[in-house]
């Protein structure tokens, strides 16, 4: 909890013994910018080092998912609905191997209940580079290219598909454009504000500080939910930059939902780089600097800022989740991305009836593993950049 | 000094509630569309009847008289207003949901309390064996997976053992249920799985949090102290350790509630729990805005209550502490 006021005293005035003084990497080392200090701290922290490979994954199967995906995430096949997911095998039911993995073809069962049974007698082997249905790949250069497919009339629903036939693994890739976008584009807008108005508050004072003050006790003393209600409901029509109307555009709704997002989390960021700009402002270099005849923009952006970074990025690693779960939060409520955008929030609201859970659970399991493995890598990468950035201050 | 404190807290919060309440009626009164919106869209109802209806319920009115009026409404009388689709006063429909949402944080805190506690001190007391791991393991399910997500997963896990029911509070056959007994057993019966969901996020925190905050204070010098004047190890760590160690729980307590506000919110959403969260969002698809009004202003005046025992709590366990 390094944003609250530290109400506990000290439990103890010297190091506990046992643990070293200094940083072994601190030592004999004197050499070395913080910032690399911090770096070989990093590269050393493993679970936060495997969390970075599985995010730079996850944001490239995003970037190319047009490319990755085998199916257009919109595209409807009422030939197969509500189908389980497919599992490329290696060895066939003779137990002979294939070195290049396959799937069988699907049989409807019960077209009531929707079940359904491996074909044996037809095998679709996976072929790579394949042509699919044309596509633009960042909506710019039209492709017909997809990475993976098999030939027809098979197909390959890796996650299975919905209740109309979309491909569920298709979706997934295409909610994370959504889903792993507004966490950064969220946490950009609120660190901006926050860092701007915090430091403004923070190096003036006086009023200008007690009003910034109570603006952000204000907004923190209003349970996040309920106020994410109320603005959205305000967003409807109104809202800023000119956007808004009876009907929303896809766009306008990510705005929307970003925008909202970063009004509630600026506050707990100005917050406490307020704190840390009051005991920084009283250092010799700020006086320095002042002496020198540096303008106040100058001290505050090239001298005091600076000197936040380090916190600045730890805090921005972990609140990252929250604009992802956020996001979940709201579509899920019905209130966010509506059809046909596809994000991982959504594709829960889809997936959240009783009859949904109880007999097509992947429509469930996917995307809740791929918010869980982001929030889980998020959450470890910023643990590790805590403990580099800040080896005393350790949980 | 508590009685201070107390006094003071409620004289800050008369503002900031009307800030929050003058915010939330500006928001709800800017927003497209109002309650009769649907009735609007009806060739049959007539005109006059439409007219009638919004002088009725003051739609006509400019934001700021009706935030006033229900204000002094609030302040004079207790009236939170009346419902535009139950046509009940509010206080009568939130009432029973705000009971329930309190019933609902209240378990999931025990729970987390209850267990996160004793583990993070069994894991401190025995660092690095099992339970220590099931610690560790505990924390991270429960710092990884989100309220809404784990609450879906309980609505499987129900769904497949039936076990436990799927969702709701009471059981169909909940009113032909005669004595008291059998109706508290239906409910706590519905309690278990959305404590279980809502309480997960805290049980986690709060094991990390004793786990890290013990070791630390069993490596303190008064540890050593009351060690050497010949205390048994267990007298040392209950009496001293333990006491130092529980200051940063209840700040982190305070902190919490307000994601326990939010958690429930969702957690009644999906697991169809009659509470706060789930009446806030009914009312805020119908526009029935004095009961939105109402629920963010209960849910804020939740918040700075749970905030306010929190603080005195920290007085309690700990005289150094002072508030002036």
């Amino acid at each position: 909890m390094t944003d609250r006021p530290d109400t506990t005293p000290p439990a103890h005035e010297f190091p506990p013994p046992g643990s070293a003084i200094v940083d072994a990497d601190d030592s004999g080392a004197p050499s070395y910018s913080p910032g690399r200090l911090a770096w070989r701290r990093l590269r050393r922290n493993r679970p936060a080092m495997i969390a970075a490979g599985v995010l730079a994954c996850l944001y490239l199967i995003t970037i190319f998912g047009s490319f990755i995906s085998p199916y257009d995430p919109a595209e409807r096949n009422y030939a197969m609905t509500n189908h389980p997911p497919m599992l490329p095998r290696f060895v066939d039911e003779n137990g002979k191997f294939h070195l290049r993995p396959f799937v069988y073809g699907m049989v409807l069962v019960d077209p009531v209940r929707q079940t359904w049974k491996y074909d044996l007698s037809k095998k679709y082997p996976i072929r790579f580079f394949v042509d699919g249905t044309p596509y633009k790949l960042w909506w710019i250069i039209p492709m017909k290219k997809r990475l993976f497919g098999v030939d027809p009339p098979g197909r390959i629903h890796l996650f299975g598909t919905d209740s109309v036939g979309k491909d569920v693994f298709s979706r997934c890739i295409e909610g994370g454009k959504i889903s792993l976008s507004i966490g950064l584009v969220g946490i950009s807008i609120s660190l901006a504000i926050g860092m701007f108005i915090g430091a403004l508050a923070g190096y003036f004072g006086g009023w200008w500080d007690r009003l910034i003050m109570r603006g952000v006790e204000f907004l923190l003393s209003i349970p996040t939910l309920y106020l994410i209600i109320a603005l959205r409901a305000y967003f409807q029509t109104k809202g800023v930059l000119g956007l808004g109307g009876a009907q929303l555009t896809s766009t306008q709704m990510y705005l929307i939902i970003v925008i909202i997002l970063s009004f509630i989390g600026w506050a707990a960021q100005a917050r406490v780089v307020r704190g840390m700009v009051l005991s920084i402002k009283e250092q010799d270099f700020v006086t320095a600097a002042r002496a020198m005849g540096a303008s106040t923009l100058r001290i505050i952006t090239l001298h005091i800022l600076p000197n936040t970074f380090s916190y600045v990025i730890v805090a921005a690693t972990i609140a990252i989740p929250g604009y992802i779960l956020g996001e979940v939060a709201l579509s899920y409520l019905g209130v966010g991305i509506q059809e046909p955008q596809v994000s991982w929030g959504i594709m829960l609201e889809q997936a959240q009836s009783l009859t949904t859970i109880r007999n097509y659970p992947w429509l469930l399991f996917a995307p809740a593993s791929f918010i869980i493995v982001t929030v889980c890598a998020f959450n470890f990468l910023g643990d590790g950049l805590r403990d580099a950035l800040d080896p005393k201050h350790r949980v | 000094m508590i009685a201070r404190l107390i006094m003071r807290r409620l004289l800050e919060a008369i503002p900031l509630l009307l800030a929050i309440s003058l915010v939330t009626f500006f928001l709800l009164f800017h927003s497209p569309g109002d309650f009769l919106s649907a009735l609007r869209m009806d060739p049959k109802i007539p005109a006059e009847f439409l007219e009638r209806e919004v002088q009725r319920l003051g739609l006509d009115r400019p934001w700021y008289e009706v935030w006033a009026r229900w204000v002094w409404g609030v302040v004079r009388h207790g009236n939170l207003g009346n419902s535009f689709a139950y046509k009940i006063p509010v206080a009568d429909l939130i009432g029973q949901r705000l009971f329930n949402t309190f019933l609902l944080a209240l378990s999931s805190t025990l729970f987390a309390w209850l267990i996160g506690v004793p583990l993070g001190i069994i894991a401190a007391v025995k660092q690095n064996s099992w339970p220590d791991r099931l610690a560790s393991a505990i924390a991270f399910f429960g710092l990884s997976i989100p309220a809404v997500l784990l609450a879906l997963f309980a609505i499987y896990f129900a769904a497949h053992t039936e076990w436990f029911p799927t969702g709701g509070m009471t059981s169909d056959n909940y009113t032909q249920l005669t004595s008291t007994w059998a109706r508290m057993k239906d409910i706590a019966h519905h309690l278990v799985l959305p404590t279980i969901v809502l309480g997960a996020g805290g049980l986690a925190i709060y094991t990390r949090q004793m786990r890290s905050n013990l070791l630390e204070a069993l490596r303190a010098d008064y540890m050593r102290t009351a060690l050497a004047k010949g205390l048994s190890y267990r007298q040392a760590v209950l009496h001293h350790a333990l006491r130092n160690a529980l200051n940063p729980m209840i700040t982190l307590f305070g902190f919490a509630f307000s994601d326990l506000l939010s958690g429930a919110f969702l957690v009644e959403n999906v697991m169809a729990w009659p509470g706060l969260g789930r009446t806030t969002i009914e009312a805020y698809n119908s526009k029935d805005m004095f009961v939105v009004a109402s629920a963010v202003m209960l849910a804020s005046v939740m918040l700075i209550l749970g905030n306010l025992l929190a603080d005195l709590l920290l007085a309690l366990n700990d005289p150094r502490i002072r508030y002036d």
